[in-house]
């Protein structure tokens, strides 16, 4: 059992730094906890389901659609909400309370839009067989969850570490003022990011319907807490943090559901507090960034 | 002379707190003008009003003949103006990577040929060059600084407290880089506390409670006892 819950704990720890990735890139860039972010994967995987279930289409095939339109709602929202708030003394309290405002009329619309139903896509669409890996048997739905996962991550560490745009990036998490200084459209490059940061998130909605069993309208608040507790882990502003937040939040929820599955539920908040509490800078002890 | 640079009737703020009144300012080309002031006396801000870090109440300014008042801070800076403010670097990039984005508007080939450039006139930031700017020394990072504000070769350099936090030696060596760029043709707004900088001056404005209250050369500056005395304590001379 140990074996199992290690493995496992290993293909929902690359799934779940992708839950937290988004989350944390947009705060590193914006300094926006968005508390929507659970709700954009909500769409994210709904999207994804009606495709399915409308057009017959593999949940790996909307990605690239899907991508593209996240990406071009979160540039259009940054410049709808950001700008205009960033200037605010209290920007980071502001934010905190307009992000938690678009969670409620997403999730509100979700429900117009699908009924309060759970959602979920037949699990062998990645394959009917179950995949053996190190004497264990796992859905096939979760080693193909997991390696899309690390394909973005990878994606995001390539984006930010081998492009132009990638450097002014880093540039502006380091410091807008001194980005800004150094010639850099900070809001472009802020705007991309929150929309990369929106793209990530739907990516990973997708990945619930597999991972989590079945996505409902109401499943952001929940998912947006484990987001926090995985980029709080591994470091809040620190992208290549997250993937190793995830790691320990997978693990450490796969030894829980193995060994005291009663309290599996509570690990998020757990590991919140307790992090906080303990490093505040995440497990890599990294300076903390201020919002 | 022509003027690179040219503020007018400057207003300038943070939120509902009003700080610059009116100020008016003038860099002409090749020249390098030093904005001296005590303490909160405005110098970061029209610094960073200037370069649209900080929203303008008031006034015009005009680059190289061009009203620029419009203009974000990114805008501006590509025009040629270079903003080095009182940090300086990204403490957490490389020296590398702090020098190729100081050059960022240009192409990549010419940011390359100009970093090794500047690698090669700072011996000490090429032996850090992979090193993250924030283990230099308090030194180091200035010359990165100064280095990293050249890099996109800008026809105006505006500089805010590039004495801060440095020890006197210190002071003395960014004194001693500046004098030697100052002859290639850029411009600098130096914004200072340490008299150190009139030594590469041609001009002085005085700021004080965010009004300029001197307008002159070094020499007029020195002569002025009692502007000596009210702001720098030095006694006339």
């Amino acid at each position: 059992m140990l074996e199992f819950s290690l493995l496992a704990g290993i293909l929902f720890g690359l799934f779940f730094g992708l839950v937290g990735l988004g989350l944390n890139l947009i705060f590193g860039v914006v300094r926006v906890v968005n508390l929507a972010h659970g709700d954009f994967m909500m769409l994210g995987a709904f999207g994804a389901f009606w495709a399915n279930k409308l057009l017959g289409w593999n949940p790996l095939v909307t990605v690239p659609i899907q991508g593209i339109a996240f990406v071009v709602a979160g540039v259009v929202l940054y410049y709808l909400l950001v700008p205009r708030l960033v200037v605010l003394r209290d920007f980071g309290m502001i934010s905190l309370v307009l992000f938690f405002g678009l969670s409620q009329v997403i999730e509100a619309l979700a429900v117009l839009a699908f009924g309060n139903d759970p959602r979920s896509i037949f699990l062998p669409v990645f394959g009917k067989e179950p995949v053996r890996f190190l004497g264990e048997t796992f859905p096939a739905a979760w080693p193909v969850s997991a390696l899309v996962s690390v394909v973005f991550m990878a994606a995001v560490y390539l984006y930010l570490y081998r492009t132009r745009v990638g450097a002014t990036t880093r540039a502006v998490m380091a410091s807008r003022e001194e980005a800004a200084a150094s010639g850099i459209n900070v809001d472009l490059v802020s705007a991309l990011a929150f929309g990369l940061g929106l793209l990530l998130a739907s990516v990973a909605g997708m990945l619930s319907l597999f991972m989590l069993g079945s996505v409902a309208p109401d499943f952001g608040s929940g998912i947006t807490v484990t987001a926090f507790a995985v980029a709080i882990l591994g470091g809040l502003g620190d992208p290549v943090g997250t993937v190793l937040g995830g790691l320990l939040y997978g693990i450490a929820l796969m030894m829980m559901q193995s060994y005291l599955p009663s309290w599996a539920n509570v690990l998020p908040y757990v590991l919140l507090v307790a992090t906080l509490l303990a490093r505040p800078g995440g497990i890599l002890g990294k300076e903390v960034r201020h919002a | 002379m022509q003027a690179v640079l040219e503020a007018t009737d400057l207003a300038g703020g943070y939120g509902p707190l009003q700080v610059l009144w009116g100020a008016a300012i003038e860099v002409g080309e090749s020249e390098t003008v030093v904005l001296l002031g005590p303490n909160g006396a405005g110098k970061t801000t029209l610094l960073k009003t200037l370069v649209g870090l900080l929203p303008m109440r008031g006034g015009e300014v005009s680059f190289l003949g061009r009203r620029i008042e419009r203009l974000r801070a990114d805008e501006r800076i590509r025009l040629g103006i270079s903003f080095m403010t009182e940090v300086g670097v990204f403490s957490n990039l490389s020296v590398e990577e702090n020098l190729f984005l100081g050059g960022y508007p240009r192409s990549r080939e010419t940011i390359r040929a100009r970093a090794e450039e500047f690698l090669g006139l700072f011996p000490d930031l090429a032996m850090h060059r992979r090193h993250s700017a924030g283990a230099l020394s308090g030194g180091q990072r200035k010359m990165l600084g100064v280095a990293k504000a050249l890099m996109a070769s800008p026809r105006l350099v505006i500089m805010d407290e590039p004495s801060s936090g440095l020890s006197p030696l210190f002071v003395g060596e960014v004194v001693k880089t500046l004098a030697r760029f100052r002859t290639q043709g850029v411009s600098f707004l130096i914004a200072e506390q340490n008299v150190k900088f009139l030594e590469i001056a041609d001009r002085v404005y005085v700021l004080d409670g965010g009004r300029i209250t001197f307008s002159g050369t070094p020499e007029q500056l020195r002569a002025d006892t009692a502007i000596h005395e009210a702001y720098f304590g030095l006694g006339g001379r």
